[in-house]
């Protein structure tokens, strides 16, 4: 056994393919770990991020664990050494082992390479001086260790065992590839299952590398854990680790013992004895045969070759097994990803094109590779190339063929790509199938993709002439490249990423928008380059025994000539035409920079126009806007007319205008004040700043009128996907006027240290600065003012802006509306353009005015408008009862086209995406209705919002978002009770505990916090919840009327703080209970309950008597995400005893409580003893998880008997 | 018809596959002779368009064979000494096929054509069953039909009887002597006999040179009274090669027979052997070999 053990490393220390794997397993994790870089408080290389590092590499090292697992045994198959080998006189299990240790030595000390690889490419990172990759923690060789044990070693041993096994079994290249093709959908899948909450808890047995149950256990850990705990094999990751090394040991075993040379001798393959028993019959006449050799026998070669190369493959079973493989994929990416918020969506075509290609496109793309390698190769490696290419036929007839054959592939896998869709539609009971997009998307986006692939891949194989050789280096072009590119250079450009076009959406109101165009010519261009590859590779295509390089140059140069360099002149003026009309379009007409250019030019500007910050500037009071929109043209006009007022105790001589709209050609085109045209003194055009001198100061309290003219156009195909301006569904805001002031743009510390600019740690003020209490949150830029627009578009759309619709008329086949609030609202209005159906009902005002509600949609959108139409009238109802009455005359959801899942509540006037709840299936009635939650949510900020807005400080954002939460909650319960917001709460919880660590500042409080929607939005749910549970919903209600009637409209002059709302509602709270406003504004606090014991036990009566002990602790923790205390006061917490769970007549399951009681709780145990009428199976603390909890499974425990 | 001038071809790694070859060869069978590893199959393949020379010029009725092998190849039937086959392809299926692309179009000629083929290497029963279950000789003889194909004027045949029952070797010998009627076939081989029973012409071959070249018979008769046989103990063998040029030492009937070259009549129990063109070739390859 040692010599073979000595020969397997002998072997492969000969072979040059060892060195190349190792430099390989070395050079990736070290450029990973160089260019690893860390936005929060994480250490750049903390044990998480270095099990993320190795982690990674196990996926990478599959191709290298193949190539020597795989081989060690099948090796003496190929060179047929087998037949003596096995005469000699080693047994079967010291043979097997020896080469499976030797081979399992060398994956080793590959691994070892990428742990040297990865501690060398942390240590450089920390050397360099880069403060925007974040901060370093010092060298701990237990960081790297671990994983290399537990992810590395451990997943070696189970792809070596389950190559080594597979290669001695079966003998087959292609087996080889489906084993590792298994491993590699069992891990994307466990990747999708952890994303969902349903899922998560398969991941940790489905994934055979352990990411996932990493990600599992690490998923609600804050920070600090993830700088300081190391990698432990305990709990779930355990787990996973030994069920895998299990397997594998078992792998393992059955291959020493059942591996016999006598089986392995035995060829499995069936033969084909066929024999015709007829005998031979001359033909009547022995045909006195004629060679044609002309262009119409080329084509025909030519068609027949093809037909021969394409069956070829289409025949083989790998090939067919990779598709089918494709195709589950597709299914399940389908089913996964086709769902907003566990809900699923219909399987419109426009989600089918985009998720069954995501799911085909790896496998696709394999099969591509791979088979390319095989066209090159095939008569090669069965060596008939020996006689055949002595056949005459002509190189390009030969080469053409199996190019032919190629793209023929491809069409199969596109159209494959269309049947899936249309079959997954029908087993969905969807009928409505769009053919025309399946057909467009797939030949514009997925066909080209592949042709490119494959040209690109059939050059490699015919230049490199080695097969292994040539996947991987079209391996590493096809993912490599980007990666660098995107890495290192930071660029997006399409002209230098393979494959790269401009990107695009699929939209029921848009279609494919203008975005084919751009892509068009990008395949065009990368299709042109890859043809100047094949053709290139004629020359150098190897026919009978040319060899050497030096041999092939000189057939090269001979073939180089005649049509084969006309063609290639052809493809190389077309393609540096094409790529220059590109760059026109990309670089010239419209920008396009790499990643880090919009960074410095940001920090350049704040230390340019810092000195504004906090200056003086006008404010509106008034503004009527004209906004002409042509959709067809991509392009709008606008001309607002303003009102504007000196707020300050100093005169204003300065007039500052930032342009902020997203397009890029975005000009003032002509300013009037007070009657005089201004010309700016300051032309910033790159940042798009420009700064005015007034021709006379603007005394304090003293008004002007100020005219603007704004111009957007695009031009021709950008990189930018232009969203605001689209054919049919343009939707942007008031930035189509430019901003009076300037605002810094940089908020990470890392990036703002590396630019020289001072350290921020709150981007807000703090709530005691009397300036800032008297800016609004969302646009300094006015206080409450009126506003009118007249919003003109083509005739056939609808256009919308806020406020009641007082005219209507059509002009120069234009139409126009106009628009006018009815009371002053905030400096923050939308404008949307497109062709709509309108749906219409009304709600009365418990005063018994009437409110129309207007939901503009696609008229493909008729079968969810009901949810909305029912959350904006409950929605209307609550606020208006418990708060103020809704102060307008009309109330507006407008779709808008599906580049973003979101909506936005402007006053009277919602714009809503297309793909946030008009295309979902809310048919099962345990579904979650995101759109009528979304939808009250949003009709909840008219007046948390835009009647109190918040003052531009720390944490004022809860005023909007917390609030409108809490009433959205609170809609949703009187509407599908207490249970219906169970799986929404659990959906809160489960985001807030997983932010947490996402967090690129420390956790602010409620109370403080900035940014990050999980503490506005989940945390403050969960907190808003909580409260309302323990002291009454009418008392809470009352606290924030309170709130309201003192800070509507900015009567009282500063606007709201969080620090206001918090007073408004410890104010109305009883003193017991002030504990929990403390805790939910002001700290971080967690829980840790659970119940520790459960025993019930008949009595005489028939009743049960149970005992049951519950755990309870809360936590504070710093914003760090470490322990601070642990409260040793008591708290009131939920506990019960539950029977079986029932079915509520909605079908829903819900918990059957027995005895369910809100008590005191001391720290720590606390015993109970219930009797109840029946038996009860469960008990619990907090069972129906209100309180924040990170580990929610053992606050339920089943009853001892 | 065949004219082959200076040709000379060295691989990378130093060895001298061809050395200056000079061939005329005319219609009819010629015979390559020459041991394993002579550069037979470099020349074949060269001529065959599968490789190229370093320098020198291979003409065939006027066609340059390194400027137009697509002109060549449409008059050439080639049987390559090591070749494979797509194996889950019939005979019958991929003999079509490289009956339609070496020019034959018509479907109805091709088919019958094809089984005549077929029957001719006596694969016909045997046309339905996939190329990879084929045995060694079967394979072989599915090589052969490839190479007829078309009627081809220049066929070259790379140690074609390897592998083939005597019964089947003769078929093909047959086979190749008619076609030699109206072709140029190239019989490159290492059996003596193949070439003695079959070619009108001949060369011997050696370490990349042809050594010698003409008409079997006339080359052997060259040494008549020159080679001389006897039995001899095996333990002899040593002293005899010192004493005598021996050409070869082979066994019959279990006794060690030893043949050796003389000019002049060794006496000591030696015979006369005439006429055996293996003699030759021995001689004329200058290497004792034990046979």
């Amino acid at each position: 056994m040692k010599e073979i053990f000595l020969f397997e490393l002998k072997y492969r220390f000969r072979r040059p393919a060892t060195y190349i794997y190792i430099v390989l397993m070395f050079v990736i994790p070290l450029l990973m770990s160089v260019f690893e870089s860390s936005v929060t408080a994480q250490y750049t290389n903390s044990p998480n991020a270095i099990v993320g590092v190795l982690g990674g590499m196990s996926i990478i090292s599959l191709f290298f664990y193949a190539a020597i697992m795989g081989v060690a045994v099948y090796r003496d198959e190929e060179h047929k050494t087998a037949q003596t080998y096995f005469t000699f006189p080693i047994s079967e299990k010291n043979y097997i082992l020896g080469r499976f240790l030797g081979s399992f030595t060398i994956v080793t000390i590959m691994n070892i390479g990428a742990v040297i690889g990865a501690m060398i490419g942390f240590s450089i990172g920390a050397f360099l001086e880069r403060p925007d990759y974040g901060v370093y923690t010092s060298f701990n060789l237990t960081s790297y260790l671990l994983p290399f044990i537990y992810l590395l070693t451990f997943n070696a041993f189970f792809i070596g065992s389950l190559f080594f096994s597979l290669m001695t079994f079966f003998k087959r290249m292609s087996i080889l590839y489906l084993g590792g093709i298994v491993i590699l959908i069992l891990t994307i899948a466990s990747g999708q299952l952890l994303s969902g909450l349903d899922t998560e808890w398969l991941s940790v047995y489905v994934d055979p590398f352990g990411e996932a149950a990493h990600g599992f256990i690490t998923k609600y850990w804050t920070v600090d854990e993830l700088n300081h705990n190391q990698l432990a094999l305990s709990g779930k990751f355990a787990l996973n680790r030994l069920l895998w090394l299990g397997i594998a040991f078992l792998i393992f075993f059955f291959t020493l013992f059942r591996f016999s040379y006598k089986r392995f001798l035995t060829s499995s393959k069936r033969k084909s004895t066929k024999e015709s028993k007829e005998d031979y019959v001359p033909a009547s006449f022995i045909p006195n045969i004629t060679q044609v050799f002309n262009a119409k026998a080329r084509w025909e070669n030519l068609v027949s070759l093809s037909k021969i190369e394409f069956l070829s493959i289409v025949k083989e079973t790998a090939f067919v097994i990779l598709m089918v493989m494709g195709v589950i994929m597709a299914g399940f990416v389908a089913y996964l990803s086709n769902q907003t918020y566990g809900t699923p969506s219909l399987p419109l075509t426009r989600y089918m094109v985009t998720q069954i290609s995501g799911g085909m496109i790896l496998f696709s793309i394999i099969i591509l590779i791979i088979y390319s390698g095989e066209a090159v190769h095939r008569t090669r490696q069965n060596k008939t190339f020996e006689f055949y290419d002595a056949l005459p036929v002509s190189n390009i007839t030969l080469y053409l063929s199996k190019i032919i054959s190629l793209i023929g592939i491809s069409v199969v896998l596109t159209l494959l790509n269309v049947v899936v869709g249309i079959l997954y539609q029908t087993f969905n009971g969807y009928f409505n199938y769009e053919l025309g997009m399946y057909l467009t998307y797939n030949f514009t986006s997925v066909f080209p993709s592949y042709v490119m692939t494959v040209l690109l891949a059939f050059f490699i194989h015919v230049l490199v002439n080695n097969k292994f050789l040539g996947h991987f280096i079209v391996i590493l072009i096809y993912v490599g490249l980007p990666i660098i590119l995107g890495l290192a250079l930071k660029t997006s450009n399409p002209l230098v990423i393979f494959g790269g076009t401009p990107g695009g959406f699929l939209s029921d109101l848009n279609g494919f928008g203008h975005y084919l165009y751009g892509r068009f010519w990008l395949n065009l261009y990368w299709i042109l380059l890859t043809c100047i590859l094949a053709t290139i590779g004629i020359v150098f295509w190897n026919r009978g025994f040319f060899s050497s390089a030096k041999e092939r140059l000189q057939i090269a140069k001979q073939r180089f000539s005649g049509k084969t360099l006309c063609l290639m002149l052809f493809f190389i003026v077309a393609f540096v035409s094409v790529g220059a009309y590109s760059y026109y379009n990309l670089k010239v007409l419209n920008q396009l920079e790499d990643g880090n250019y919009s960074q410095k030019l940001n920090a350049e500007a704040e230390k340019k126009y810092g000195k504004y910050i906090d200056q003086p500037h006008i404010q509106v009071t008034d503004l009527k806007a004209f906004i002409d929109i042509f959709p067809e043209d991509r392009r709008v006009e606008a001309k607002g007319e303003f009102m504007v007022i000196n707020n300050y105790e100093v005169p204003i001589d300065t007039l500052l205008m930032e342009v902020k709209f997203p397009i890029s050609d975005t000009k003032i085109t002509k300013v009037v004040y007070n009657g005089t045209e201004l010309k700016p003194f300051l032309a910033d055009e790159e940042y798009r700043m420009f700064i005015y001198k007034l021709p006379t100061s603007l005394q304090p309290k003293q008004t002007a009128s100020l005219v603007i003219e704004t111009r957007v156009n695009t031009h021709g195909f950008s990189m930018d996907s232009e969203t605001a301006i689209l054919e049919n569904g343009t939707f942007f805001n008031d930035a189509i006027f430019p901003s009076f002031h300037y605002e810094r743009t940089i908020v990470d510390n890392g990036i703002r240290k590396k630019y020289g600019l001072e350290k921020l740690d709150y981007l807000l003020s703090p709530r005691t600065d009397s300036l800032a209490l008297r800016k609004n949150l969302f646009n300094e830029d006015a206080d409450y003012l009126n506003f009118e627009a007249i919003v003109s578009t083509s005739k056939g759309q609808t256009a919308v802006a806020p406020g009641a619709l007082t005219k209507q008329w059509e002009e120069n086949e234009r139409s126009y509306f106009q628009y006018k609030i009815e009371e002053k609202t905030d400096y923050f209005f939308s404008f949307v353009s497109a062709a709509y159906d309108i749906e219409k009902d009304n709600w009365t005002a418990p005063s018994g005015k009437k409110v129309t509600i207007e939901i503009y949609h696609s008229p493909k959108h008729k079968r969810n408008l009901k949810y909305f139409i029912k959350g904006v009238k409950i929605a209307l109802d609550y606020n208006s009862k418990n708060f103020m009455e809704y102060p307008y005359s009309v109330i507006r959801i407008i779709e808008f086209p599906a580049h973003s899942t979101f909506a936005q509540s402007f006053a009277t006037t919602i714009p809503y995406s297309e793909d946030f709840g008009f295309a979902a299936d809310f048919s099962k009635a345990d579904s979650y209705n995101y759109a009528f939650r979304v939808t009250s949510h949003e009709v909840a900020h008219q007046w948390w919002g835009h009647i109190v807005t918040p003052s531009k400080t720390s944490g004022g954002n809860i005023i909007s978002e917390t609030l409108a939460e809490y009433a959205s909650l609170m809609t949703m319960k009187q509407e599908y009770g207490e249970n219906g917001i169970k799986s929404f709460l659990k959906n809160s919880l489960d985001t807030y505990l997983g932010s947490r660590k996402f967090s690129f500042k420390p956790e602010r409080t409620l109370m403080d916090v900035e940014t990050g929607g999980y503490i506005w939005y989940e945390k403050g749910s969960m907190i808003m919840y909580d409260l309302q549970d323990v002291m009454g919903e009418d008392v809470v209600n009352s606290g924030l009327k309170n709130f309201l009637e003192e800070f509507k409209y900015n009567k009282k002059g500063v606007y709201a703080t969080s620090e206001d709302l918090y007073k408004a509602l410890y104010a109305v709270t009883p003193d017991s209970l002030k504990y929990k406003i403390d805790d939910g504004f002001k700290e971080i606090v967690l829980y840790e309950n659970r119940v520790m014991t459960a025993k019930t036990k008949a009595l005489d009566n028939g009743k049960w008597e149970t005992t049951f002990t519950v755990n309870s602790k809360k936590i504070y923790y710093d914003d760090k995400g470490r322990e601070d205390r642990v409260d040793d006061k008591k708290n009131l917490v939920d506990i019960g005893l539950f029977g079986e769970d029932v079915v509520n007549d909605d079908g829903v399951t819900i918990k059957d409580p027995l005895y369910f009681e809100l008590k005191w709780l001391e720290s720590g145990d606390n015993s109970f003893t219930v009797i109840t009428d029946k038996k009860p199976l469960k008990a619990g603390i907090d069972p129906y998880n209100k309180l924040i909890d990170r580990n929610s499974d053992d606050n339920l425990k089943t009853v001892e008997e | 018809m065949l004219s082959i001038q200076n040709l000379n071809k060295t691989y990378p790694n130093g060895t001298q596959a061809l050395n200056n070859v000079n061939l005329e060869i005319h219609k009819g069978m010629f015979g390559l002779l020459g041991p394993n590893g002579a550069g037979k199959s470099t020349l074949m393949r060269t001529i065959a368009t599968l490789q190229i020379a370093d320098t020198g010029t291979i003409d065939f009725d006027g066609i340059d064979v390194f400027n137009q092998p697509e002109e060549l190849r449409k008059v050439l039937g080639y049987l390559p000494q090591d070749f494979g086959v797509y194996p889950k392809v019939s005979a019958e299926m991929m003999l079509n096929h490289i009956a339609k692309i070496k020019g034959i179009h018509s479907s109805n000629d091709r088919k019958a054509y094809v089984a005549d083929l077929l029957n001719q290497v006596n694969l016909y029963k045997f046309r339905k069953r996939n190329l990879g279950d084929y045995s060694g000789g079967m394979r072989q003889r599915f090589g052969i039909a490839q190479a007829l194909i078309g009627n081809p004027k220049l066929i070259i045949v790379d140690e074609p009887t390897a592998g083939l029952d005597p019964l089947e070797r003769n078929r093909f010998h047959n086979l190749l002597s008619e076609l030699g009627e109206e072709a140029v076939v190239i019989l490159s081989t290492h059996i003596v006999d193949d070439v003695v029973n079959l070619c009108t012409n001949m060369a011997v071959f050696n370490d990349g040179q042809i050594v010698v070249q003409g008409h079997p018979q006339e080359l052997s008769n060259s040494l008549n009274d020159k080679i001389y046989r006897k039995r001899i103990e095996k333990s002899e063998i040593e002293k005899y090669q010192s004493e005598y040029t021996v050409l070869s030492t082979y066994l019959r009937s279990g006794n060690m027979n030893v043949n050796i070259f003389s000019d002049v009549h060794p006496g000591d129990g030696f015979e006369v052997v005439n006429n055996n063109l293996e003699d030759f070739y021995f001689y004329s390859i200058n290497q004792p070999q034990t046979v």
